[in-house]
């Protein structure tokens, strides 16, 4: 990213650039240029480590299923998934290393979705 | 104003931007599926019983090894990232590899499992269909629909990972520049997030 900037906001910027970044000066204006690849590398090790996790949950999701619960089973079967699915999001994914603005946006994904799930459960519920 | 050159000899990318990108129409293949869910769940309701006696037709174990296949090349392509970043070709090379043969094993895996239903005489279409009473028919109807659509998401993630394979191969995605593998690797990881849902509800209905 290269943003040029008006030469009186310098200061204000100067204090908080990152490493990252390098900023050039010409006659009136400073250019901001970003570093293009801010990707968190993840450890072969940390990723070996939450598969290991998910295998787990895998075989709890199975083996839930077989003692009867009842109602509850589905309700245990879609918590152990949602687990798994932020995992694979926070770390397979690199949301956990990535900007505020997308983890709120992936965020409000999922609640959009809540939300039109209960809206329609309340709809048939009532009708 | 020769500085102010300078900046325009850099290329100009932005990596951020076309990651946001990705993270968007991933948005709307997660609402794609989700409608699907919706139907699913609305149908499950009113038809319990019916949903739990088909799920009973389907393979637990196939389901099972197929979750696990997607779960580990879902960690093979999240290393094939690390491998580029840490500017290992080679290694970036072996773990798309990895990825697409189990993506590979994921699609054998499902065409034995269909096979196994359309020899039952049990696919859209076939004249067993509509003698099926409705919560059967609905069942049947949604798990064609939505492991077909899944399939059909590996098959195009399998394509989109085979052109970061030559890209790696070429050098065209290297420690430099490898968003590409990145957008790549989101979309394998979204065909895995959906088949997280997918497995529990559609093979372990009780």
């Amino acid at each position: 990213m290269d943003i040029p900037v008006p030469i009186n906001v310098f200061n204000h910027l100067e204090s908080k650039n990152n490493s990252k970044s390098r900023i050039i000066k010409s006659k009136y204006l400073i250019h901001i240029v970003m570093a293009n690849n801010t990707t968190h590398t993840i450890e072969y090790i940390t990723l070996s480590k939450i598969l290991v996790v998910l295998m787990f949950l895998t075989f709890l999701t199975i083996s839930v299923t077989s003692i009867h619960l009842g109602p509850l089973t589905v309700t245990v079967a879609l918590l152990i998934a949602s687990l798994k699915a932020f995992l694979v999001l926070s770390n397979f994914m690199h949301l956990k290393y990535e900007s505020v603005l997308l983890r709120i946006l992936v965020g409000m994904v999922f609640v959009l979705f809540a939300l039109i799930i209960v809206i329609t459960f309340i709809d048939y519920a009532f009708r | 104003m020769s500085e102010h050159k300078i900046v325009h000899f850099e290329e100009h990318r932005d990596d951020e931007a076309s990651k946001l990108g990705m993270w968007l129409f991933i948005f709307t293949e997660l609402l794609l599926f989700g409608g699907l869910f919706l139907v699913y769940s609305i149908f499950r309701m009113q038809y319990p019983t019916a949903f739990h006696e088909s799920s009973l037709e389907l393979s637990v174990t196939i389901g099972a090894v197929n979750t696990i296949v997607l779960l580990f090349s879902s960690m093979t392509i999240a290393m094939a990232l690390t491998a580029i970043q840490k500017n290992d070709q080679k290694r970036a090379l072996i773990f798309i590899g990895i990825t697409l043969f189990c993506a590979a094993v994921f699609l054998v895996n499902k065409y034995f499992e269909w096979g196994h239903k359309i020899e039952h005489g049990l696919y859209p279409g076939s004249p067993l269909m509509p003698l099926l009473d409705r919560g059967h028919l609905l069942y049947f109807s949604l798990y064609f629909f939505m492991t077909g659509l899944h399939a059909l998401h590996i098959i195009i993630g399998m394509t989109l990972l085979l052109v970061c394979y030559y890209k790696v191969k070429s050098k065209n995605i290297n420690s430099q520049d490898y968003v590409l593998l990145e957008n790549g690797a989101l979309y394998w990881h979204l065909v895995d997030l959906i088949w997280i849902f997918l497995f529990p509800l559609m093979y372990l209905i009780t």
